[in-house]
């Protein structure tokens, strides 16, 4: 088994408030190899965002991250800020949801990839790193790069726009690239012309890709493990074929019944998870889908399932798991 | 196989600590920000408009020559007199007291008039808004201390005039405001109900626009009575509002300028009122802006 | 390099501005600066001329026959139907016959040059100062906010917009004039002097006049500075590249943020003209707030009606000029939006 290019270990990131205290990210542990895919996937406030902020050292000032990143060996965790910004671009890049918000409103597209050329590059000319840019940009498959360079982002569609921002992610070659929700504000047709450009440049580059969502349905085309994550933490990990094949957690079923299919019925009412996410001030001390979960039994309440691997590189948390009869 | 290995963390998680800090201490500043200038405030309300009664403070007029010009901290007259002899301690406290009501006067007509026609203005639309802003336009596009000083020159200097001048120029700042406000309000669904169930204009102004808009109004009231202390000062440093032997701090000030080197209490202690007054005002505003925009 | 989009920005920018919408802008913001124009002209005159307390009155004291008041108003034209004498003065005034001051008899239009140079150079003057102060000090605050800096500059500006500007100037007048002798309390050289000390007489109003609206401008840029630092994505993009955080600050905050600043500099030249009526006093300096003020002192209406019109002319201008530069600057509207 090759080594891994990324290491998380019990990463976990608190958020301190005058007052209270909020759990964000509670003990997440995963290992990712060059030129794959690891999906992570959970609703809102399950913590997949502020772990991956938390690779890149983008966390606001109230937020503590203890735990350990490694990326070839290097911890990241506790690194000076000075120090942090060189792993930036180079080690980590990420490409964010909103591609109108992530890109400079006021400057031009070319200029905003040359000054991530030039970020670790401090000796490049101006010439060369224009050219590289160019040449970034014809890798994202932008038609005209020479004209789309003096461009401003309004003047690009969003699609194009986030294109760009995966030129901008790739420009100093990075060992991971995050994809944070990075297709989620895009219509289905771009959607799925983003992945396959994500998806052909990480076997072009030997890029490793996290893929961050929502969504289950792109979780099962384009990665090669995925992480479900509920409350700060991984509830289920599996290889894609493995976790589609035969789900076990509740959450995980949860979320894969909550998407419209054609095969049902029509006018049929979608099955939706009651309830909302635990309030991450206070965890409960037994399992914390338990309140909303339809498996729940009274051992759910009182203390949390482990997160171990039960079956052949199929992970997960729970008590009362989903039989084989209940897959998909 | 798994080329990516996920491991569960090893230990349960052990919440480390019970919420940090002391409860309630951003509420705590919040509240400081307000209770600072208010305290003030009311201190140099309290100085200005009680004290001359508790306290056996002399006349501000009407001084004997033979004090004049005595230095801070002389006996009987803490801040010292001025060349017609008169106590500055007195005259500071009384002119102030012409100062904050001219100022609450001004605000208090901007509020009704430039509120109202906003409110107005912004609940029309169409032409009625347009003609209405387009005439704030142009008082607007003259510098306002020259508007002023135009006016005064028209009306005459005295408080009714002062009074009358100013608001004459802090009536569009309002309208602007309440119109901005009223737009942001028109959109809101009981806005909408209240205009499809036939509620007629007045009602839906005074019921609807008024409660929601007045807090910024309010807020911009507050920051401005310190604009307009800071103003009508000058048109009194000028001559063109409170006339002399009354005192005002902008005529102290004035006064005091020619022999600034040698007596400069005479310009300090109004100097110094006028500022803690205007900052008690401003900080007053800026608490209560944070406060309703962090409610909001 | 013979293609144009090879070039590089310089032709774009010329292509972009020649019928484009901010071109478009520019136009209909002078078309709508001439009706607001003529709203001022038409307030002065009403308020000049139409209130009570005629102007030979004024003009001649109270102890004026009604003959002598009679005759006056029959030399000035205040006589003949108001309607009449407001177009005759629209006339004159779009001729550049801004009519004769009726205390000194000379013709305002003469006069103006010279005065209005001397303010200009002292306005000016106050923009430099209050942005080379302001924009440095917020991107200190900005750049580790509720620290230590931040705080005492924030407490600095705070405090220095509570104080009045005269106030100020006479508390500059007497540190720096009187107590240490190192500049003039008053009066102005001309340029014609040197540069040097003509700037130099110019300093200490230019301070006074500068110091409020440099706490306006620092308070300002700081928080929007900080509302982008904090709030906008493409700030975490910047540092998702692994920019450092005083480029972070530049290029992408400050750049941004440097929009707003351009409006609300353009809305203060009407505050900054207005407070050169006191400051010009202060320090005896022969500019056109102080001709503006000896006109009100001496009831010489032709001569305020003309210099106010002047005033709404340039605050008119320069707010249509920050419309405009804001429209070239910024690339969202140069280009329109699609």
């Amino acid at each position: 088994m090759s080594s891994a290019v990324l290491q998380v270990e019990d990463l976990r990131v608190r958020f301190d408030q005058p007052g209270y205290r909020v759990h964000a990210v509670n003990g997440l542990s995963y290992q990712l190899q060059a030129g794959r895919t690891l999906a992570i996937i959970g609703e809102s406030g399950s913590g997949k965002t502020v772990s991956s902020r938390a690779l890149m050292g983008l966390l606001p000032p109230t937020a503590t991250v203890t735990g350990s990143v490694r990326i070839d060996g290097v911890e990241l965790v506790g690194m000076p800020e000075d120090e942090m910004r060189r792993h930036r671009g180079t080690d980590l890049a990420m490409v964010f949801q909103d591609p109108t918000r992530s890109l400079n409103p006021t400057m031009r597209v070319g200029t905003q990839i040359v000054e991530s050329v030039g970020a670790h590059n401090k000796e490049i000319d101006s010439a060369a790193a224009r050219q590289r840019a160019m040449e970034l940009l014809a890798l994202v498959r932008i038609p005209d790069p020479q004209r789309r360079f003096y461009q401003y982002p309004h003047q690009l569609s969003g699609g194009m726009r986030q294109r760009v921002m995966i030129a901008i992610a790739l420009a100093s070659d990075p060992k991971v690239l995050i994809a944070d929700e990075a297709t989620t504000a895009l219509d289905v047709t771009t959607q799925a012309q983003i992945m396959e450009l994500l998806t052909e440049l990480r076997s072009r580059l030997g890029t490793a890709i996290i893929l961050i969502s929502h969504d289950l349905g792109l979780a099962a085309s384009y990665a090669d493990e995925v992480i479900v994550m509920y409350a700060g933490r991984a509830v289920e990990y599996a290889p894609t074929r493995i976790l589609f094949g035969q789900l076990r957690m509740p959450y995980t079923r949860a979320l894969l019944d909550a998407i419209p299919r054609l095969e049902r019925p029509s006018h049929s009412p979608l099955p939706v998870t009651p309830g909302q996410p635990p309030d991450l001030t206070a965890l409960p001390p037994g399992c914390p889908f338990e309140p909303r979960c339809p498996r729940a039994q009274p051992v759910c309440a009182e203390s949390r399932p482990p997160f171990v691997e039960h079956e052949g590189g199929h992970w997960w948390a729970c008590w009362n798991p989903c039989t084989d009869g209940d897959s998909v | 196989m798994a080329v990516t290995e996920v491991r569960g963390s090893s230990t349960p998680t052990v919440d480390d600590a019970p919420p940090p800090a002391p409860a309630g201490s951003a509420a705590w500043r919040r509240n400081f920000q307000i209770a600072w200038p208010a305290a003030l405030l009311g201190l140099v309300l309290f100085a200005c408009f009680v004290l001359p009664f508790l306290a056996p403070i002399p006349k501000p007029i009407g001084g004997s020559v033979l004090n004049s010009l005595l230095p801070s901290f002389s006996p009987g007259h803490p801040f010292g007199t001025d060349p017609n002899g008169n106590d500055i301690l007195s005259r500071v406290l009384y002119g102030g007291r012409t100062s904050i009501m001219v100022a609450l006067a001004v605000n208090l007509i901007g509020l009704a008039i430039g509120g109202g026609l906003g409110a107005i203005a912004g609940h029309l639309g169409g032409i009625g808004d347009s003609v209405i802003m387009r005439l704030f336009d142009v008082l607007i596009a003259i510098p306002s201390l020259a508007l002023i000083v135009a006016v005064s020159l028209s009306l005459g200097p005295g408080v009714r005039n002062t009074i009358l001048t100013l608001a004459f120029f802090s009536v569009p700042a309002f309208a602007r405001i309440a119109r901005a406000e009223t737009l942001r309000l028109r959109e809101q669904p009981f806005m909408v109900a209240a205009k499809l169930s036939g509620t007629p204009m007045w009602r839906v102004v005074l019921r609807h626009i008024a409660p929601n808009v007045g807090p910024s109004l309010m807020t911009f009231a507050m920051l401005g009575l310190g604009v307009v202390m800071v103003i009508e000062g000058a048109l009194s440093f000028l001559g063109l509002g409170i006339q002399r032997p009354s005192p005002s701090w902008g005529n102290m000030i004035a006064d005091g300028q020619l022999s600034l080197s040698g007596t400069p209490n005479l310009v300090l202690w109004p100097s110094i009122a006028l500022f803690l007054t205007v900052v008690a005002f401003n900080q007053l505003g800026e608490g209560l802006r944070s406060r309703w925009s962090g409610g909001r | 390099m013979t293609d144009v989009a090879q070039s590089g920005p310089a032709p774009r920018i010329i292509s972009a501005v020649l019928g484009s919408p901010a071109l478009r802008l520019i136009v209909k913001r002078l078309l709508t600066a001439i009706p607001i124009l003529l709203g001022v002209s038409i307030l002065m005159f009403v308020l000049l001329n139409l209130l009570p307390g005629s102007a030979a009155l004024q003009l001649l004291g109270p102890q004026a026959t009604p003959e002598q008041i009679a005759k006056l108003n029959d030399e000035l034209g205040f006589n003949r139907p108001p309607v009449q004498r407001y177009l005759e003065w629209l006339g004159n005034f779009v001729r550049g016959d801004l009519g004769k001051s009726i205390v000194s008899k000379q013709p305002v239009a003469q006069v103006l040059p010279e005065k209005l140079a001397v303010t200009g150079e002292l306005v000016a003057l106050a923009f430099v100062i209050s942005l080379g102060v302001a924009i440095p000090l917020a991107l200190w605050a900005a750049r580790r906010p509720n620290k230590i800096f931040d705080r005492i500059s924030g407490l600095f500006t705070t405090a220095g917009l509570s104080l009045a500007n005269y106030v100020l100037a006479l508390l500059l007048g007497l540190a720096f004039a009187v107590k240490l002798p190192w500049f003039p309390s008053f009066g102005f050289t001309s340029i014609s002097k040197g540069l040097g000390n003509n700037l130099y007489s110019l300093f200490l109003p230019a301070v006074a006049l500068a110091f409020p609206l440099l706490c306006f401008y620092a308070r300002f840029l700081r928080s929007d500075l900080v509302d982008q630092l904090q709030g906008e994505d493409y700030v975490m993009t910047a540092r998702a590249k692994g920019l450092g955080p005083w480029r972070v600050l530049l290029r992408h905050a400050f750049r941004n943020s440097s929009f707003g600043l351009i409006t609300i500099v353009g809305l203060n030249i009407s505050t900054l003209i207005g407070a050169t009526v006191i400051i010009e006093r202060i320090f005896a300096l022969p500019g056109i707030g102080a001709y503006l003020l000896d006109g009100i002192l001496t009831r010489d209406y032709t001569r305020v009606q003309a210099i106010v019109m002047i005033f709404a002319l340039i605050t008119v201008l320069a707010n249509l000029a920050a419309d405009v530069l804001y429209a070239v600057l910024d690339p969202r509207i140069r280009y329109g939006s699609n």
